[in-house]
């Protein structure tokens, strides 16, 4: 009797265990980073001038294939040495949703997503899926560019919780993807205040997307994001609603096998009630070349201007770089980022910085 | 003379039991018996290792694994039916899963473990090297038209 029930309990492990797998993939990245000033200064976030090292993110991508039409994906993160025993670094999760496939043009979404807007920001974390070190600072990250409360503000969320629906459509012989995202929204940085958990307006941010091969080494996108966020005075308590409208434009060709060229446009108004509106606009180009099966040369030019309105307010962002791909999926990133500006720029106030960049990237 | 002809025969001999071992292998596209398929259209192929056409006509999951064994032939096999190598196709996946966009082909290091993959796992389709002149048991060798 004893054999007979640890038998079958055996059995019922192995049925477990090949469900498990036949259900669950896992992926994910690691990125260590490496940063040193060569010249300059400015007043704004991250100035690394003793030569970082950033324990910079430690990713697992989890697949679970829960029914033949519902996937559960997640992407959990651990970003610059996460400690919370000293409160230091990131722990959390860049998505967690479920995906109910109707059919290949139309899926449905819902949960905490990255906002499908231009090239960048669905893998802005995953390293190991770009050529470059880091996303465009210029087109993502608009604190890195003005230190002004509203300039600072981005283009569009990084994250959302809400809804989406998406799929790949054949329209004359030309594949097209898709998707339209309604979310909670964004909040004024640095509230402490959860939009993952609860809008705190009746508004909702609502992100499109829509990309075509138009032929297979060329791809065109378009991204469209608007909403109404509430802005807070410093002790969190709102003071009025400001209206954010973004849109970009996007283009990937694939010129040769070894020779790709990207780029990126974003551009966009921001209207705070009888406070100020004003627009901002963003580019940037990044040609990139094999010059070995395995080594990528690329070139990244960023410009961005966070107020329409002022003169001489412009950044510059230069990166000639090296990308090595060393071992399956292990890549090394170097780079000298290059920063200039006009005279009223709040960060840089005209000065020039520049950097030495290093990265490990590796994807699995 | 003798010697000649001694050298002659063994060398024959060689080249024979080398033939047999070293038997010459094609790229070939295979389903599991369940996956009622015998030829697939380039379009849908490209579809459905592009990670655009994830459900078969039934509604069941299609599961992708490819045999990296071949580097060559795999790679020639991508350019001719994705139009991407095999470099290219890799980024390719590398951002759509890490984009939360899909479940990337499973990648088996030998042809030995693909095909126990295609027997085994239902609604698959695999890409791997196979002998010319065999038909691997338990699989449906798919044409692409």
């Amino acid at each position: 009797m004893k054999k007979i029930f640890i038998s079958l309990l055996s059995c019922s492990f192995l049925v477990l265990h090949a469900d498990w797998t036949d259900k669950i993939t896992m992926n994910g990245y690691f990125n260590v980073e490496f940063e040193d000033k060569i010249a300059g200064d400015y007043s704004g976030r991250l100035l690394d001038e003793h030569a970082s090292f950033d324990s910079d993110m430690l990713d697992i991508v989890l697949n679970v294939q829960a029914t033949e039409k519902v996937r559960i994906a997640i992407d959990f993160s651990w970003e610059h040495g996460s400690q919370s025993e000293v409160n230091k670094g990131n722990v959390g999760f860049e998505y967690a949703f479920a995906e109910y496939t109707f059919s290949d043009q139309f899926k449905v979404r819902a949960g905490k997503m990255f906002t499908p807007f231009g090239i960048y920001n669905e893998i802005h974390t995953a390293k190991p899926s770009i050529i470059i070190l880091k996303e465009p600072n210029p087109t993502n990250k608009m604190y890195f560019i003005s230190q002004d409360k509203y300039e600072q503000t981005l283009l569009y969320p990084r994250w959302g919780t809400g809804i989406a629906v998406l799929g790949n459509l054949n329209i004359s012989n030309i594949p097209v993807d898709y998707v339209v995202q309604v979310i909670n929204g964004d909040l004024s940085y640095g509230v402490e205040k959860n939009e993952y958990d609860k809008d705190d307006n009746d508004h909702k941010g609502i992100i499109a997307r829509v990309r075509a091969d138009v032929t297979n080494d060329l791809q065109v996108g378009a991204s469209f994001y608007h909403d109404v966020m509430e802005q807070y005075d410093d002790n969190d308590d709102s003071i009025g609603q400001m209206d954010v409208s973004s849109q970009g434009a996007q283009l990937i060709w694939h010129i040769t096998d070894d020779f790709r060229f990207e780029a990126e446009y974003v551009t966009g108004t921001l209207d705070v009630k009888n406070v100020k509106s004003f627009r901002r606009s963003g580019y940037s180009l990044l040609p990139s070349y094999y010059i070995m099966e395995n080594v990528n040369l690329y070139f990244l030019y960023a410009q961005a201007d966070p107020n329409h309105n002022k003169p001489q307010d412009s950044v510059v962002n230069m990166a000639p770089g090296v990308n090595v791909e060393i071992d399956t999926n292990v890549f090394l990133k170097l780079d000298v980022l290059n920063v200039t500006s006009g005279k009223q720029n709040t960060i840089y106030k005209g000065n020039s910085y520049s950097e030495l960049r290093a990265a490990l990237s590796i994807g699995f | 003379m003798k010697t000649m002809k001694n050298i002659i025969k063994i060398l024959f001999i060689l080249s024979l039991i080398n033939s047999s071992i070293y038997a010459a292998k094609k790229g070939a596209l295979v389903v599991s018996k369940d996956v009622n398929i015998e030829s697939i259209s380039k379009n849908d192929l490209k579809d459905i290792l592009l990670g655009r056409k994830t459900l078969w006509n039934n509604g069941s999951r299609i599961r992708i694994a490819i045999s990296s064994e071949d580097s060559e032939k795999l790679n020639q096999f991508l350019i001719d039916n994705i139009e991407q190598n095999k470099r290219r196709f890799k980024k390719y996946w590398l951002k759509r899963v890490f984009a939360g966009y899909g479940i990337a082909p499973k990648i088996f290091k030998n042809d030995e473990k693909a095909l126990n993959y295609a027997q085994s796992q239902e609604n698959s389709i695999t890409y791997m090297t196979i002998e010319e002149d065999k038909v691997p048991s338990g699989v449906t060798i798919v044409s692409v038209e």
